[in-house]
Order: C-alpha cells, then structure tokens, then sequence
C-alpha cells in the first residue's frame, strides 16, 4: 500500500496541488486540504480492487474530499451558478480585459471555477487535467453525453474569457 | 478531443507555479492518527455529557416526591436514550476516507446534502421528544409559585422558540431540497 501511495504521490501530486488551489485559495487552507486528500488517499487505497482505474480512484478521493470539506450547501448553494444555466453572467464580455497576462488569467480562472457548482466545478477542473469525456463521466458519475455537453460550455467560456490572455503571456 | 482543446489553456493550467508540497509517510500517519484521536475525543466528550445528563435525570427520578416532576424526568431521561441512538445511527452513515473512491462525485454530494436535509427536516423529531419531558417539568415546579399569566406567558415564550427552530430548520431543507433536484437534473 504505501509503495501504491508514493506512486499515487508521484503521479498526481502536482495535479492534486492545483486541484487543492481551485477549492481553497487561502494558501493555509490550501495546504490543510492537499494534506487532508493525501491522509485520505493513503487510507483509502487499502480498499484498492482495481474496479476502476488509479486515475479514477484517486480523483473521486480527492474531489469527495474536497467536496465534503469546502462546499457547505446551506450557506453556499444559493451564490453558486451552473456551466448549462449562466453562460453569460460567467462570461460578461464588458468584464474582459485585453491586456492580461498569464497570471491574472489563471487568477480569473480560479474565481470562475470557484463560483461553479460542486459538479460543474469537478468537470471544469478535470477537463484541462487532460482527461477525456469517458473518464470524466466515470469519476463525477454523470453521463458522457452530459459530460460532452459541460465540456463544450467550457470550452467556449475559456476562449472567450482566455484566449487573448493566454496568447499575450507567450 | 486534444484538437477541440484550447491547447494554451491546458497548458497554462498544468504549468502554473506550484509549491510541490509533499507529505511524508510519518507525517500521513501522525495525521491519521490525529485525526482517529479527534473523532475518538469528540465521541468520549459527547458520550460523558450525556451520561452525566442520563445519571442525573436517573437521579432526580429517584429522588422527587412531585409526581409531575418525576414523570417529567422520566420522560427526559427516555428522550435522551432515544437521541442517543439516533445519533448513533447518523454518524454511522458518515462516508469514511477509506470508500471515498467507491463513490462516484455525484453520489457522493447527494448523499451529503441529503443526509443534511434529513437532519434539518426530522430536527422537530430531536426537540419534540423533550417537550413532554420538560413541560411536565416546568408546569409541577412553577405551577405552585406562579399566577395563571405567568405559566401562560412561559408556556407561549417556549412554543414560540420550538417553533423559531422548527422554521429555521424547515428552510434549511427546502434549500437543499431545491439543491438536490437541481443536481438530479443534470
């Protein structure tokens, strides 16, 4: 188990560390969170069966993880906003600024995703992990055809609120 | 899908400056073993108040010569009993770190708000057993020593703050429950 562990540590750690980041943005709760999904993960792989895949198990700890700790429904359900339903109010073309460079827009970015819904917020932050829409459906249990549809809405609000950003941090 | 991908996008993502905060196998234990010693801590805290409030309701029963007050007590007492195995029964249904991987992110975070909106919607079940209890109670301690207008106006002051509690708790559950159905939707 701990060799599984220092695999999982290895592996994912960075993606973890960004993940930990898009929940907490307080750099103390940030690190008492990435802890907390470590001390999780490294319990949670001695029920390991290999039903799913690594990738999947150690995304499901850490976003369960996160989920339960951050996300208290009563007080923050009401100001959250979903992909599907708020598209614009995500995306407000007066709110974009021409000249930003690399860090303000990841800065934007971690505001956009912290204003999502728990799942919505699990896709936007696995979608640029590199995981495709089938893993995707697997780890956060929707479907893949919802899954494809939440992927397109990000995709169109990263280009419309990122792409001139990220071309003039180059 | 990487040629639908906005590529600077995931990169930016994946290259952002990270602290590379790792963990030692020592430092994952101590923190696992805080945390059991927490959670065990918090069991014996609770448990021991509740044993002291078990023993001096067992107490009083013995020793009261006021029937009204002693059936007050004895129905605190089997209150107390029954929340205990209602709590019991709840913290049960806790997801523990080891199955988080066996749940997928949507089961997960349903099981969650629902568990929370069972507890908003059934708190009245919580209160309701010690009225009878301390009704009993109030009305054999004070009845002797107040005018009808006095019980009147403590009787009124307590229905009202049951039923500040029961309101709060009530649209606690209608947000969750509006939360849940927004979920199953998706």
């Amino acid at each position: 188990m701990e060799e599984r562990y220092a695999e999982v540590a290895r592996t994912f750690g960075a993606a973890l560390e960004r993940l930990a980041g898009a929940y907490e943005r307080d750099p103390e709760a940030r690190r008492d969170l990435l802890q907390e999904i470590h001390v999780a993960l490294w319990r949670s792989l001695a029920r390991y069966d290999g039903r799913c895949s690594l990738r999947t198990w150690v995304y499901r700890v850490a976003h369960n993880t996160a989920i339960s700790r951050v996300v208290r429904p009563r007080s923050s359900a009401p100001s959250l906003v979903a992909i599907d339903d708020d598209l614009d109010s995500l995306t407000e073309a007066g709110d974009r600024e021409d000249g930003i460079d690399r860090r303000r827009a990841l800065d934007r970015l971690y505001e956009l995703i912290q204003r999502l819904r728990p799942l919505d917020r699990q896709v936007m932050l696995l979608y640029p992990e590199e995981e495709d829409t089938a893993s995707i459906a697997e780890i956060t249990g929707l479907s893949v055809a919802n899954v494809s549809t939440k992927v397109h809405r990000i995709k169109r609000i990263l280009v419309r609120q990122f792409h001139e950003a990220t071309h003039h941090g180059e | 899908m990487a040629n639908e991908r906005e590529p600077d996008i995931g990169q930016m993502w994946r290259q952002q400056p990270q602290e590379r905060q790792t963990m030692a196998l020592e430092q994952i234990r101590a923190k696992a073993t805080a945390f059991d010693a927490k959670v065990k801590r918090w069991y014996l805290v609770g448990g021991s108040l509740v044993a002291v409030l078990l023993a001096k309701n067992a107490w009083e029963v013995w020793i009261d010569t006021d029937v009204l007050e002693r059936a007050g007590d004895a129905l605190i007492f089997l209150a107390l009993l029954f929340v205990i195995v209602r709590f019991r029964r709840y913290a049960r249904a806790e997801a523990e770190p080891a199955t988080l991987g066996l749940t997928s992110c949507f089961e997960h975070y349903r099981s969650r708000l629902m568990r929370q909106r069972d507890l908003s919607r059934d708190s009245w079940k919580w209160v309701l057993l010690f009225v009878p209890g301390f009704g009993v109670n109030v009305i054999g301690g004070v009845m002797e020593i107040r005018t009808p207008s006095q019980i009147a106006a403590l009787i009124a002051f307590g229905v009202a703050t049951f039923a500040g509690v029961l309101w709060m708790n009530a649209r606690t559950a209608r947000q969750l429950e509006r939360e849940i159905d927004a979920l199953e939707s998706q």
